[in-house]
Formats: C-alpha cells, sequence, structure tokens
C-alpha cells in the first residue's frame, strides 16, 4: 500500500471537499494572468523601465528575439527592396504605405504594408512581396500564405480549453458518459492542448465511473509512459495500485 | 507542476534558466496562491513576488529537491508574509472575495463555486501549518517526501499534522452540515 493510500485509508479526506479539490486542481493560470505576471516580474527585476540590472528573460523586454528581428527587418528588408526596385529597369515598388488588400489607383492588388508588423501583428501571415510592372502591363496581385507553419498550428485558447474541462469535471459525477464525450471534445479540439494531462485524469476518472475498468487502466498506463513526473502521475499509480 | 522538464534537473542563474522555471510553473503558483489564503485581487502581485524570490535565490539553488518542490517551498513562504501583513492591514480575507474565472452562467458553474467555496472555507478553518499541507498534498498532489521538503517539516510531523488537519476538516464540514440542517 502505498504512503498516500496509506494516509487516505486512516483518515480520509471529507467527501464533501472531493469535488472542490478536484476544481481547485483546474485552476491553473491562464495565458493573460501569465503574461501579466511576466510583465511585472520583469518590471520588478529590471526588464524595460525597471532599472539596470539584466532582464529576467531571454527576450528583450519580453520580446524573443525572433520578434526584434522581424521588427527591425521588415522595414529594413522594405527599404532595400524598394531601393533595388529604384535600379532595376521596367520595374518599381508603389504603395509601401497603403493598407493590406486595397486596391491601387491603376487596379493593382497592393504590397501589404509592413507598418502592420509594428502593431504587434508579426504572427499574422507573411505577405510575399512582388514587384509591380510598370506601364500598365497585366498586373499580379500579391499572394499571402495562409498556410500555417507546423510551429503555428498550435493554437493556444486556455479559456476555451478549461471550459470544457469544467463541463467535463462537473459532469463526472452525476453524467460521466457526458463527462466522457466532453474530454473527447476537448480532444478534438485541442489535440496539443495546455491541459492534455488534466483531460486524460478526467477522462480515466471517468471511465472508472463508468466501470469500463480495463479501458480506464490502459489509459492510466499511457498517461504514465508519456507524463510520468506529472504531479498528477502519484494519484494514476495509486489507481493501478502501484506504489 | 509541470513534470519533466529541464529546470526540473536543476537550474542556473542564467537568464534561460529563470524562463523555463517561469514557463513550467508560474500556472502552479497563480493556482495553488487563492488555497494559501491569498485574496484574488492580489494573487498576481504575489506571483510576482514570488519569481523575484526565484529570480534572487536560482543561482543557490543546490538541486537537493526537485525544482518544483523548491519553487513551491518559496510560494509557501511569500504567502505566508503575504497573509501576516494582509492581516495587518485588515484586509478582506481571501475567502470573502468573488473566486475569479468562474462566471455563475448556470448551475453546473454555480455548483463549482460552491464546491470551491465550501473548500476555502475549510481550509480556513486549519492552521497555517495544517492549510498548507493539505493544498500541497491534496490539492497539488505532492508525495509526502515533497511536502517534507517543501515545509521544512520532517515526515513524522508532517503525518501527525495531516491526520490532525483532515479531522480538522471533518469537524468543520460536520458542523457546517449541522448549521444547515437547522431550521
Amino acid at each position: 500500500m502505498s504512503i498516500r493510500r496509506f494516509i487516505e485509508h486512516r483518515r480520509p479526506l471529507p467527501d464533501a471537499l472531493r469535488v472542490g479539490v478536484e476544481q481547485a486542481r483546474l485552476q491553473l493560470g491562464d495565458a493573460e494572468q501569465l503574461a501579466r505576471v511576466r510583465a511585472g516580474v520583469e518590471r520588478r527585476l529590471g526588464g524595460p523601465g525597471g532599472g539596470a540590472s539584466a532582464p529576467p528573460f531571454a527576450g528583450v523586454g519580453g520580446w524573443s528575439r525572433g520578434q526584434w528581428l522581424l521588427l527591425v527587418g521588415t522595414p529594413m528588408a522594405g527599404l532595400l527592396l524598394a531601393l533595388w526596385l529604384g535600379v532595376v529597369p521596367g520595374a518599381t515598388a508603389t504603395a509601401l504605405s497603403v493598407a493590406p488588400g486595397e486596391a491601387s489607383p491603376d487596379g493593382a492588388q497592393l504590397l501589404p504594408n509592413p507598418s502592420y508588423l509594428l502593431l504587434g501583428r508579426a504572427s499574422q501571415p507573411e505577405p510575399i512581396v512582388e514587384a509591380v510592372p510598370d506601364g500598365g502591363a497585366p498586373l499580379r496581385a500579391a499572394r499571402a500564405r495562409t498556410e500555417p507553419s507546423p510551429k503555428s498550428a498550435r493554437t493556444l485558447d486556455p479559456r476555451g480549453e478549461i471550459e470544457i474541462l469544467r463541463a467535463a469535471q462537473a459532469a463526472l459525477r452525476t453524467r460521466p458518459s457526458t463527462s466522457l464525450e466532453q474530454v473527447q471534445e476537448h480532444e478534438t479540439r485541442y489535440p496539443e492542448g495546455v491541459f492534455a494531462q488534466e483531460r486524460e485524469v478526467i477522462r480515466v476518472d471517468a471511465l472508472f465511473a463508468l466501470q469500463r475498468d480495463g479501458e480506464a487502466r490502459e489509459r492510466v498506463r499511457a498517461f504514465l509512459a508519456q507524463f510520468g513526473s506529472s504531479t498528477h502521475a502519484p494519484r494514476m499509480r495509486t489507481l493501478l495500485g502501484e506504489p | 507542476m509541470a513534470g519533466s522538464s529541464a529546470s526540473d534537473r536543476g537550474a542556473s542563474a542564467a537568464p534561460a534558466g529563470f524562463e523555463a522555471a517561469f514557463r513550467d510553473h508560474a500556472p502552479y503558483v497563480l493556482r495553488v496562491l487563492p488555497r494559501l489564503g491569498v485574496a484574488a485581487a492580489d494573487v498576481e502581485d504575489v506571483c510576482q513576488e514570488v519569481f523575484v524570490v526565484v529570480h534572487r535565490m536560482l543561482p543557490t539553488f543546490e538541486g537537493r529537491s526537485s525544482l518544483k518542490t523548491w519553487i513551491y517551498g518559496i510560494a509557501l513562504r511569500v504567502a505566508r508574509s503575504h497573509r501576516r501583513r494582509a492581516y495587518r492591514r485588515r484586509e478582506i480575507p481571501a475567502e470573502l472575495l468573488p473566486e475569479p474565472g468562474i462566471q455563475e452562467t448556470s448551475s453546473g458553474a454555480l455548483e463549482q463555486k460552491q464546491d470551491l467555496a465550501l473548500l476555502d472555507d475549510a481550509l480556513a478553518s486549519l492552521t497555517d501549518a495544517q492549510r498548507e499541507l493539505i493544498v500541497l498534498f491534496e490539492i497539488e498532489e505532492l508525495s509526502v517526501a515533497e511536502v517534507a521538503q517543501a515545509t521544512s517539516t520532517s515526515k513524522f510531523t508532517l503525518y501527525s499534522r495531516l491526520y490532525a488537519a483532515r479531522r480538522a476538516l471533518e469537524r468543520h464540514v460536520h458542523r457546517k452540515a449541522r448549521l444547515r440542517s437547522k431550521p
């Protein structure tokens, strides 16, 4: 018998509090909170405007090096392109200062304005800039790469995740099958979600509640294989009767 | 806290080590602080304090415990100190403030809120030491050894405190039930 189970056996936590404990476990800090805390830590430790010592985070002032490169590099690239187009016969750069998607006087789809990157929306699809031929020749529209890169395919939506998992947690006691459906919905919508571990914990509880013990145990083993040092792991091990 | 991460194996004073520690553990610090009696409005400030201490102390971290346990230990001490300051300022205790993040949009949400309020009410009835044990052991699911490290308590003391804390919680729950059943 594990120490945890021994303690629980000797004097278990009152049942009336168990649901509250499960809900408390789901209350992880969300992305907005984390961003605010991070900014506060940076301020206190000498990040931007916070003093002279080294900033606590690797990025400069909360921006990663990549973001800074994009911020500084994009206007520079635009400038170089404009200079290059200025010296290549038969081509000219147009409309660098016009909003993206707006039509130019000669009917061309205009090149996107790199200044929108300066507004902190650097994660928007990066448009491919093409030279617009001079003299009324057929104009090619500026294309935009819309396919997300594999890295950006993982969208963070902790609020959405929590909402589904809370519903799953709430249904666990009375309607475990609904809980299981919610968990499956979470998996479909957030296959790489931040709360994947919590999802699996609820799934296991739901499976046990539905008396699908074999499946539940398989899930526990898979969980332990994937998240062996998770804070949920000790509890999962006790479900398998392991120390 | 996040289980297997580079930061768990020990950290350096380099900003990169701190960043990993923040990324891996800040969500859990934000979770544990309200249960340790930090008012909802102060949770972010206190979490900042925790990580300012982590940043300062990281070079002295020797890896005798996991980084997770070490940060929980700091969170306990900062929360304790905050509670004392809040008491001196006679602020509204955390348990009287509305729980953030849970909107009463449905009966399910209301039920969740009631369950959490019941838990917070019960935790508030404990001594500080008992409360910390219950929070780390039950909510954060730390092992006995980890709780002992985070609270700088011997395992033997921890067992007896845990036993006493659970008995106190039982008494509190029964008392509440009796009060509710009275006409």
